[in-house]
């Protein structure tokens, strides 16, 4: 299907088409190149400074190889979005190495809170300490009450009609039932 | 209740002045944008981001948010799951973070240059500066934002219930996010971080925890639990309850309340087409079918025969020529004759002809009776047996031995013989006996006979599990479950390894005396692995049992034997069909089981303090401490956040602070007026103010003062 595209564009806009070659054009030939390419660009992206004076509109038509309900839908989020200064793939180029991200507890030693007073509060220090209330032990399985525990599953169980589940219930089974409570057997 | 997304785009972007600050609410489970001084947030949704594949081109595209599941046929989803920003509460994967705000804006209808308005996003109390200094390095760089201003959505959310009267000035703030829930509390209007607490439980872990309980309690439905649908299930029926424990009893003992309580959702289910029986025709068909291959290979075999028959019948007429024909050979010529046929000597034709006679007769089907034959001459047979040794040659010798032989062995087989006919005697007695028995009294010798058999049966049970160490242990006995806990070996089989270990640490100590009794020998005996299986006790039993349960099934109708019944018992789920209750998801102690976890975060191995214990935490932390403070600030609890929409929960609430105050204190909990929305509320009524620009920083700012400075930034929220 086609779809036009309104870009306001200026000479010194540079326009990325075709995923396949990420090739650069000048404006000027960018018309031209779209419509006569045959292996059609899936995404065109624009890019440039658009406050220029000499700008002016430009109608692309574009074979967009998507379905008309997703567009309808504008699910996918557009590569290019003119009300940002650096464009993701600018920031994020295709293909290269991202650096991973630091995870919370990667930013928490980064934070070096003990360089600071410690009744300043921060993110560590306002957690909240372990319970002072006896810790309620319930069925692993049922949730009632349980007085017992299997030592050898260390399922807690209710009654007896629980233990036999218990016992017949598989390893695996067994061990999702102790991660609830975050006590299975982690192998490292 | 489904998720609530709005993400119309908006075309009034153009018509706010660029000092109209935008709002985000960026929690970790929704993202809320929209326009200072509004009511409404104008952008909802979920704060997720995806990156399938589009399956006609293969290209990587982006899609935040949730969409209608119906459109994402056309991606490639099983690589990419929904990704968040968050960790715990705090925003940490900016590249997500990046295509949400792009995303919210974008729907915003923004279409300049960059976005020209302040923002006021929302941050968790505390949050890291890298996270903080990270989301302002990204607004003023990526979107081109004059100014950034961050504040906490919990003490958004209490200031504006403050304004609506809901909640004093000083109070405290009890708020259940995502991920985390906090405890901050409110002394002259402004939140006190040095008194706040965190516990790492929120709206997920109610969440994930109700969706693992049941895929666990049904495995088979596993791939409906959808974290979408058990998120409705979850707000749609979870409840918290007053007390867990009394609230468990009840479901425990099943009583009527319960019952009452107990939710049941009916996945859809359609009664599988019962199969009906084959048409007479149908039967006549396949049994014509079958008769005649029957007689296509019976006539195949006939043909076989046949031409075996005439075959040996060749064989035999041609031996009988070739016998007739050495009659007239003379004794010395007949090597030279028989040259020719290959055979050596007349014996070995007569050998062949016996033999060929004899495969004859029973390619005919004749019965082969050379055991009867044999019988009459016996006495003949056994010639040599009576004559001492030393009155035979060598050769006779050896046809003695041959002969006793054979007379023991065929006498041995003539006792078994009589042996057999005497226990059929005696069986038969015994049935007679038996039948007069019953005839006195049916029903006493009906139930006589059914005890003892029930003993037998025990006894062979028992036996059975010794030898296998428990049948009643399934799932673990076979496969991999089981190893390792003690149940590898059988009985005899352990029976056997500890014979095999005493022996081996038996040695060298003291005197050895063994070997100098016989029985000693008997050990090796009991070792050897083929020792398992040879006791004949259980034979006997239950051979017993075999004769009992014939009888029983004779005499009495009702009498089931117990193996069939087993099986049976055993086939029934296999050739069930299914029916309307398999496909139901039955919700009860689960109902006020997963959100107790607020209260109860060790239940999903948690180890901090609940919800109610956190606001006595808090309070204990207050710098500035005072009997009329505490009061003032127990007077104004407010809850905020989606858990806190859960019914039962101020009852609870309030009824665990009061259990940690002193006796007489004050205690008024009070929900929030929306819980979900107040905090973007408050933030947005919060930037229409005259003094909201002092609260911000820019850019500018930002690279001068660094990120010491950051760290020190906190709004006042009172201005």
């Amino acid at each position: 299907m086609w779809l036009e595209i309104h870009f306001r564009v200026c000479l010194s806009t540079r326009i990325y088409y075709s995923r396949v070659s990420r090739k650069q054009a000048p404006i000027t030939d960018i018309p031209f190149s779209i419509e006569q390419g045959s292996a059609a660009p899936a995404t065109v992206c624009v890019s440039g400074n658009h406050k220029d004076d000499a700008s002016k509109f430009y109608v692309f038509r574009l074979f967009l190889r998507m379905d008309q309900e997703i567009i309808e839908a504008e699910l996918v989020l557009p590569t290019h979005l003119c009300f940002k200064k650096v464009q993701m793939y600018e920031k994020y180029p295709k293909g290269q190495q991202r650096g991973r991200w630091k995870h919370l507890k990667q930013i928490i030693q980064a934070e070096n809170y003990q360089n600071y007073p410690p009744n300043e509060p921060n993110y560590v220090n306002i957690e909240s300490p372990p319970s002072m209330h006896p810790c309620k032990r319930i069925c692993d399985i049922t949730g009632f009450e349980a007085p017992y525990v299997d030592p050898r599953t260390n399922l807690r169980y209710a009654n007896t009609d629980v233990f036999k589940l218990v016992r017949s219930l598989p390893n695996e089974y067994v061990q999702r039932y102790l991660a609830l409570r975050n006590a299975a057997v982690v192998l490292k | 209740m489904p998720f609530i997304s709005k993400i119309q785009r908006q075309s009034d972007y153009s018509l706010f002045p660029s000092s109209c600050p935008i709002v985000i609410d960026n929690g970790a489970s929704y993202f809320r944008l929209g326009w200072a001084g509004e009511t409404d947030p104008r952008i909802i949704f979920r704060n997720i981001v995806q990156r399938p594949r589009l399956k006609t081109t293969g290209e990587t595209v982006t899609i935040v948010g949730d969409h209608d599941p119906a459109l994402m046929k056309y991606f490639d989803c099983t690589r990419a799951g929904p990704r968040s920003a968050f960790e715990s509460n705090v925003v940490f994967q900016f590249e997500i973070m990046e295509y949400i705000l792009d995303f919210g804006f974008d729907r915003l209808g923004a279409d300049q240059a960059e976005i020209d308005h302040p923002v006021l996003i929302t941050e968790c109390a505390c949050n890291p500066v890298q996270s903080r200094s990270k989301m302002a390095e990204l607004l003023f760089e990526s979107y081109g934002v004059p100014s950034v201003a961050f504040g906490v959505d919990a003490a958004f959310s209490y200031k504006y219930n403050q304004q609506l009267g809901v909640c004093n000035k000083d109070g405290l703030v009890i708020s259940t996010g995502f991920s985390t829930s906090h405890a901050i509390p409110f002394v002259n209007g402004e939140p006190v971080y040095e008194a706040c607490c965190r516990t790492n439980v929120g709206g997920y872990h109610v969440t994930d925890y109700l969706k693992q309980l049941l895929s666990l309690k049904y495995p088979h439905h596993m791939s409906r639990l959808t974290w979408e649908k058990v998120e409705d299930l979850k707000m749609e029926h979870c409840y918290i309850a007053p007390d867990y424990l009394s609230e468990a009893r009840l479901f425990q003992k099943g009583t009527k309340e319960a019952e009452e309580k107990t939710k049941c959702w009916q996945l859809p289910w359609t009664p599988s087409p019962t199969e009906e029986p084959p048409s007479e025709e149908e039967i006549a068909r396949k049994a014509a079918l079958k008769e005649r291959q029957g007689q296509r290979l019976r006539e195949m075999a006939e043909a076989k025969r046949t031409s075996r028959i005439n075959e040996l019948e060749n064989e035999c007429k041609g031996l009988e020529f070739l016998l007739q024909q050495l009659i007239d050979v003379k004794d010395s010529d007949i090597p030279s004759f028989l040259s020719e046929t290959g055979y050596v000597s007349k014996q070995e034709i007569e050998a062949a002809l016996v033999k060929v006679t004899q495969s004859l007769r029973k390619a005919k089907g004749e019965q082969a009776d050379t055991e009867e034959k044999t019988d009459p001459t016996s006495t003949e047979k056994y010639s040599m047996v009576d004559i001492p040794d030393n009155m035979l040659t060598p050769e006779q010798l050896k046809e003695k031995r041959k002969q006793v032989f054979i007379k023991t062995t065929s006498e041995a087989r003539q006792r078994a013989k009589q042996k057999r006919l005497e226990e059929e005697l005696e069986r038969e007695r015994q049935n007679k006996q038996d039948e007069e028995k019953r005839l006195e009294n049916p029903e006493l010798y009906r139930e006589l006979l059914r005890t003892k058999h029930r003993e037998l049966s025990e006894k062979v049970e028992q036996r059975k599990r010794l030898k296998t160490n428990g049948g009643h242990t399934n799932g673990n006995n076979n496969g991999t479950g089981g190893v390792g806990r003690g149940e590898r070996l059988n009985a005899a089989q352990k029976e056997r390894m500890r014979l095999l270990t005493t022996a081996a640490f038996d040695r060298g100590k003291g005197e050895d005396t063994f070997g100098i009794k016989d029985e000693d020998w008997q050990l090796y005996k009991l070792m050897s692995k083929d020792n398992d299986d040879d006791d004949e006790g259980p034979d006997e039993d239950e051979a017993e049992l075999a004769r009992m349960s014939a009888r029983l099934k004779e005499i009495d109708p009702t009498f089931l034997p117990k193996s069939e019944s087993v099986s049976s018992s055993a086939e029934v789920p296999r050739i069930r069909p299914l029916t309307k209750e398999d496909f139901q998801i039955v919700l009860g102690v689960e109902r006020f089981r997963c959100p107790e976890i607020l209260f109860n975060p060790n239940f999903v191995g948690i180890d901090q303090a609940g919800l109610d214990e956190m606001a006595g935490i808090s309070m204990r932390r207050l710098p500035t401490r005072g009997q009329s403070v505490d009061e003032r600030i127990t007077n104004s609890i407010l809850m905020t956040g989606g858990s806190c929409l859960f019914p039962g929960m101020a009852e609870r609430l309030e009824a665990g602070i009061r259990m940690i105050r002193p006796c007489g204190t004050p205690i008024r909990v009070v929900k929030a007026s929306d819980p979900i929305l107040d905090a973007w509320r408050g933030a947005a009524a919060y930037a229409v103010a005259m003094q909201f620009p002092q609260q911000t920083f820019t850019r500018m700012d930002y690279y001068e003062k660094g990120e010491d400075w950051l760290r020190g930034y906190q709004m006042r929220y009172t201005i």
